[in-house]
């Protein structure tokens, strides 16, 4: 089964029909979305600025990552969550859209950059958990960061504007 | 009088301009939507700690001062952003919209309590912050700035 057969399946299921047809569950689950973005992306914010030496520089690196990762992973579970749910009700438009693509790779890259970070500088953590000046390598992880999740919610919004047609 | 207010601002040359451009709208409101990341991700770092959650090993005053920058810029380009989101259909759309005036509301409220009450708290020392003001700080202000979220974005959808 193609892909575009599968989404076409899932476009005409009863349960996706009647979300987005929904007065009211389709607008509050795009708005558990947004204002989800405000704790995964502004309270990762600080864990990115300390990997780069900045903000919370004077606190060790494990000290911001045990307090604050529960708070943005929360937050990305929401996302998730409430992202499927968006995409499951209109697959079929998000699939045409050219922002939801890009939005998909930059997300694909941030991934990549996560892992990048744990699997590389992070296995060295005990060496510079206190340094204010941090390694090269995590400056660039949490510069990454920054700049791929801020394309996401970039990508994210734009791809409510019809400015280009579908692309199948 | 308001309404005789908002249609001139939806007349001027900024309003027009914003309204014939495909694609200024979207743009402004996507940096509004990032700032508003910073400023929630500003506000929680010390409303956690107030609450007692987050980086509780750390000192309020010391969380507030470096939030502090985050959190004034962050609220300016909202704020920026957002009047000029307001000034391309000032009269037409946000004036007669329920949502955009409770938006207002909640907005005028945040950050009054913002400026008042959470920062007299936190210049209070820790002492204060960490009493029951501090969970009251918290609490309310992340309370105040969900409540203009989740306006802002019901003015998109209800009408």
């Amino acid at each position: 089964m193609s892909i575009m057969n599968f989404l076409t399946w899932v476009d005409n299921l009863p349960s996706s029909i009647a979300l987005r047809e929904s007065t009211w569950t389709y607008p509050v689950i795009e708005s558990v979305h947004s204002v989800g973005i405000a704790l995964f992306f502004g309270v990762l914010l600080f864990w990115d600025l300390r990997l780069m030496g900045f903000g919370l520089r004077r606190v060790p690196v494990s000290q911001v990552w045990a307090r604050l990762s529960p708070w943005f992973t929360l937050g990305a579970a929401i996302m998730v969550a409430t992202g499927l749910l968006l995409f499951f009700s209109k697959p079929l438009f998000f699939w045409g859209n050219v922002y939801f693509r890009v939005k998909l790779i930059t997300l694909v890259l941030a991934a990549l950059n996560i892992g990048a970070f744990h699997l590389g500088i992070e296995k060295r953590l005990a060496q510079w958990d206190t340094a204010v000046e941090t390694p090269g390598a995590a400056k660039l992880a949490g510069g990454s960061s920054i700049l791929l999740w801020g394309l996401v919610i970039v990508w994210g919004r734009l791809i409510a504007y019809n400015w280009y047609p579908p692309l199948f | 009088m308001v309404f005789n207010l908002f249609t001139w601002l939806e007349s001027t040359g900024l309003s027009k301009s914003i309204n014939e451009s495909l694609y200024a709208f979207a743009y402004i409101e996507t940096v509004h939507l990032l700032a508003l990341a910073v400023l929630g991700g500003a506000t929680l770092l010390v409303d956690l700690r107030m609450l007692g959650l987050g980086l509780r090993e750390q000192r309020v005053t010391d969380l507030a001062r470096i939030a502090k920058p985050w959190l004034d810029w962050s609220l300016f380009l909202v704020l920026l952003t957002g009047f000029l989101l307001f000034l391309s259909l000032a009269a037409s759309k946000y004036y007669v919209h329920f949502y955009f005036w409770v938006k207002m509301y909640f907005l005028a409220a945040a950050i009054v309590f913002t400026y008042t009450y959470r920062q007299w708290v936190i210049n209070g020392g820790e002492e204060k912050a960490n009493s029951g003001a501090g969970r009251l700080a918290g609490a309310m202000s992340a309370f105040l700035w969900a409540g203009v979220a989740f306006a802002g974005k019901a003015i998109g959808y209800i009408s």
